[in-house]
């Protein structure tokens, strides 16, 4: 490539991506949004991965009783699907990613308040994955992600070296959270008081408290976990005098806020994307702001509804149940104020557009089959059912996934400055919006009629949902199959992306696509993150620029 | 490993959590059989860990009961052929109206091996088959007919039953066959099980106290066995009690009257669940116990 290209006056500024080649100056990089992009290749993979194990969980599952593999294989497949999906995709996926990349960008800033800190946390990241690596080679777990005593204390399989990944990986998460928490402290910039910041820092800064909160917890029972497993101190399993209750207590203190970690980015993905795509201000910023904080301190006081059937107190699980009614209001909050933004607006049904609704849709099966959850009189029939497997699908992947889709294909053309091929990006959003009902749906009515989860063989009455859940797994696949292509593509084909391709009142679409490597030539202006008016469609570039500097140029 | 106990129909679910007691009820309302699932995720085996529910119409538990009870006193077990081969042999050689009729009632199968069978030493396999099949027929309607004893010398005890009014029944009736068939083979079956060795049984599988009570002075959640006739304990409440047969009764059949210092009400009642004769069984095994020490 020429390099005359930069030195013309008034041409773009040099990309962070022209700025040093080789792979060195990628894995010891400070520039958060190399980092965002080393997040994003390492995610995927694991997304690749987790999504495998599914697959083969899903084809085990096409017949009552054995289909490809055996129950040991078949119990170590869904545990190594659960364990790498959250712990190495969906948790690290927004905040790492998508994150790393905007936030700095949001506040008009040339980084985060502390880029050697956001290395270390992609460091960890690496070494918390290998392992998790390393333990599927030594002798896979079978535990259940959720790791529960005694079984975890007594199975053959490599629980040390997953616990000790998942350990590591928490450091690397509490590392992005604090970060991420002074960033917006310290690094907004002025005239951006609280309630101007975008609804995605609202969102990632209620994500960091719980991630700095919540982690910890984690940490410490699984490290409390493996003292027991390696030196035979009794703390949960009851042979050694222990409780295994006491574990699952301390696995969803962290576990149940975690939902939330993976949750809040996505909802503040939601509200950026859906207000651009309405082409509207986004309606009761401050409630959607505010719920996000609400959803964050609900979050650490719902976990004992896990443990409706645990032999817990009736007069525990009442007040589990009623706090667990209480995280629906906020949440609710946010749906509202969407459905309200899109009210009267002129939808544009582009691809990132598509995806988010498809949050909303799912997401909102997610959250209300959780009333049933929530609810004592019917979540002691369905609890640990396919019906709960079905819920926590609906919203984890039917929201965080579904946003995280959304946002690399809202924010692709800042990452590497180029646009995909529309036509793919609505199919593929269309493709996994179907199959992912398809595979799901049906598990709501397996659960309600009696099919526990992690179960290899079972009672050959369930077996046609079964295989349509499965043939639905695999039309899913295709549709991310395709993202995959479409999102690829546009690096190496795409055509080149405007500053501002969809409009956006932001402040990272002021700077060019992809962005210098101090991300702003001009210090950018800073306004209602949602005023939209004052942009306008600039046929030339096919992008929006500000309407102001018509006259004033 | 925690379990969770499940069963669908009932619409109730509860962790079976070690170390620890859950509570749990449900009221069954329709007759039937209903499957009971584990749900708490417990290792390789999980998905095989179903069987169902039996709701009893009234009456029919209690009957169901008394059978499952009756297994085991009245009815003959592999250690009661005294004689095996000569029980075959005298079946297969038939002549006495008794040994036809009785080789007619076996199953097929059984009558397949007996015919194959080439004389000799009687297979573990084969003698099982065969006591199950005799049980069968313990089990069954009242088998006395005058044709078919005739020859047979009837004991006392089996005429007294014969000719008690109104006819026995249960656990009884059983009994009166048992006393006719080792009448008709006297040499092969034995007349009364070894008391002992019946009181191993209930020890060991049928009441189960074995997960409770050690027979080798180790700790559980009862006191051992181990040298426990005769022996004086020390009670929560009350003077001291020396283990004989009276208490023994009281302690299986109403756990709570005096509880042994140092230990947890925790023993359930077996009353119903075992009778008067499987009592006397425990008992004697326990004697043994003693005798060891
Ligand atoms: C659930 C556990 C459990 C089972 C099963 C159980 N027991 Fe016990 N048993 C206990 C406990 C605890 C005690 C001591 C407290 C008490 O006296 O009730 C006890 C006490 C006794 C005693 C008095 C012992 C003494 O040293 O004074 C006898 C006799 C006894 N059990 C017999 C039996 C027999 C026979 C069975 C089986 C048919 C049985 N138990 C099954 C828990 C059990």
């Amino acid at each position: 490539m020429s390099t005359v290209e930069a030195a013309v006056p008034g041409a773009e500024p040099r990309s962070y991506l022209q700025e040093g080649r080789g792979i060195r100056s990628w894995i010891f990089t400070l520039d958060h949004k190399r980092i965002g992009v080393l997040y994003l290749v390492s995610v995927m993979a694991s997304f690749l991965l987790g999504g495998l194990f599914a697959l083969l969980v899903r084809t085990e599952l096409l017949t009552p009783q054995r289909t490809i593999m055996d129950a040991q294989t078949y119990n170590q497949m869904f545990t190594l699907h659960g364990a790498v999906m959250i712990f190495l995709f969906i948790i690290p996926g927004i905040p790492a990613v998508i994150g790393n990349f905007v936030l700095p960008l949001m506040l008009g800033a040339k980084d985060v308040a502390f880029p050697r800190l956001n290395l270390a946390s992609w460091w960890l990241y690496v070494v918390g994955s290998l392992f998790a690596l390393a333990s599927i080679l030594i002798g896979a777990v079978d535990t259940g992600w959720t790791f529960y005593t005694p079984y975890s204390t007594e199975t053959s399989t490599a629980v040390v070296p997953m616990t000790m990944g998942a350990f590591i990986l928490g450091f690397s998460s509490v590392f992005t959270g604090l970060n991420f928490i002074v960033t917006i402290h310290k690094l907004r910039p002025a005239g951006m008081g609280w309630f101007r910041m975008p609804l995605l820092l609202w969102a990632l800064y209620a994500t960091a408290i719980i991630q700095v909160l919540a982690t910890p917890v984690l940490g410490i029972t699984l490290i409390l976990l493996i003292v027991e497993r390696v030196v035979g101190v009794g703390i949960f399993d009851p042979a050694l005098g222990g409780d295994p209750v006491l574990y699952q207590h301390f696995f969803w203190f962290y576990s149940h806020p975690a939902v939330y970690i993976m949750i809040l980015p996505a909802m503040g993905v939601v509200s950026e994307v859906i207000s651009v795509f309405s082409r509207k201000h986004i309606f009761g910023y401050s409630f959607i702001a505010g719920s996000s904080i609400a959803i964050a301190f609900l979050s650490f006081l719902v976990w004992g509804h896990h443990m409706f059937t645990s032999g817990q107190s009736p007069l525990a699980n009442t007040i589990f149940s009623a706090l667990t009614f209480s995280v629906a209001i906020p949440s609710a909050v946010k749906v509202f104020n969407w459905l309200a933004t899109m009210f009267r607006g002129n939808i544009v049904l582009k691809t990132p557009m598509l995806w988010i609704l498809g949050f909303i849709f799912l997401f909102g099966i997610g959250g209300l089959t959780g009333l049933f959850l929530g609810a004592l009189a019917t979540v002691i029939h369905v609890h640990d059912t396919y019906f709960v497997v079905s819920h926590f699908h609906y919203t984890m992947f039917g929201g965080p996934v579904m946003a995280l889709m959304g946002a690399l294909f809202f924010w692709w053309p800042k990452f590497f400055g180029r646009m995909y091929v529309e036509f793919w990006g609505k199919v593929s959003a269309v493709v996994v919006f179907i199959g992912f009902n398809v595979t799901f749906f049906p598990q709501f009515i397996l659960g309600l009629r009696g099919m526990p989860r992690r179960y290899y063989n079972y009672p050959p009455e369930f077996e046609s949902l079964h295989v349509l859940s499965t043939l639905g797994g695999y039309f899913l696949s295709i549709g991310f199959l395709i993202a995959f292509f479409t999102l690829v593509h546009a690096i190496f084909r795409g055509k080149k992306a405007a500053a501002n391709p969809f409009g956006a009142a932001t402040m990272e679409w002021q700077t060019s696509s992809p962005p210098p490597l101090h991300n702003f030539v001009e210090a950018p202006h800073v306004g209602d993150p949602y005023d939209l008016a004052g942009l306008v469609y600039d046929e030339a570039s096919d992008g929006f620029r500000p309407a102001a500097k018509e006259g004033s140029s | 490993m925690i379990h969770s106990l499940w069963i669908p129909a009932f619409r109730m679910k509860m962790d079976v959590v070690p170390g620890r007691y859950n509570k749990a009820w449900f009221k069954a309302t329709k007759i039937g059989e209903f499957p009971l699932l584990c749900t708490e995720y417990c290792g390789t085996g999980h998905s095989d860990m179903l069987t169902t529910v039996v709701v009893h119409p009234p009456g029919g538990y209690e009957d169901w009961l008394k059978k499952a009870s009756n297994m085991l006193s009245p009815v003959f077990r592999p250690a009661d052929l005294t004689d095996a081969a000569g029980l075959l042999r005298a079946l297969k050689t038939g002549g006495a109206p008794v040994r036809v009729w009785l080789l007619e009632r076996l199953a097929p199968e059984t009558r397949e091996k007996i015919s194959a069978w080439p004389g000799g030493a009687v297979s573990e396999e084969l003698r099982k088959v065969v006591v199950d099949d005799l049980n069968a027929v313990l089990t069954g309607d009242p088998i006395y007919d005058e044709a078919r004893f005739a020859g047979v010398a009837v004991s006392e005890e089996a005429r007294q039953l014969l000719a008690a009014d109104p006819p026995p029944a249960g656990d009884d009736r059983i009994g009166l066959n048992r006393f006719l068939l080792v009448d008709a083979f006297p040499d092969a079956l034995s007349r009364a099980p070894d008391l002992t060795e019946a009181g191993r049984y209930i020890y060991e599988r049928k009441g189960g106290c074995r997960s409770c009570h050690s027979v080798d002075g180790g700790a559980n959640v009862g006191p051992t066995f181990k040298g426990i006739w005769g022996k004086t304990h020390a009670m929560r409440q009350g003077p001291p009690v020396t283990v004989e047969e009276n208490y023994i009764r009281e302690s299986i059949l109403d756990p709570n009257a005096k509880i042994v210092s140092g230990f947890d009400p925790v023993m359930p009642t077996y009353r119903g669940r075992l009778t008067d004769r499987e009592i006397d069984a425990v008992i004697a095994f326990l004697k043994t116990l003693a005798e060891e020490k």
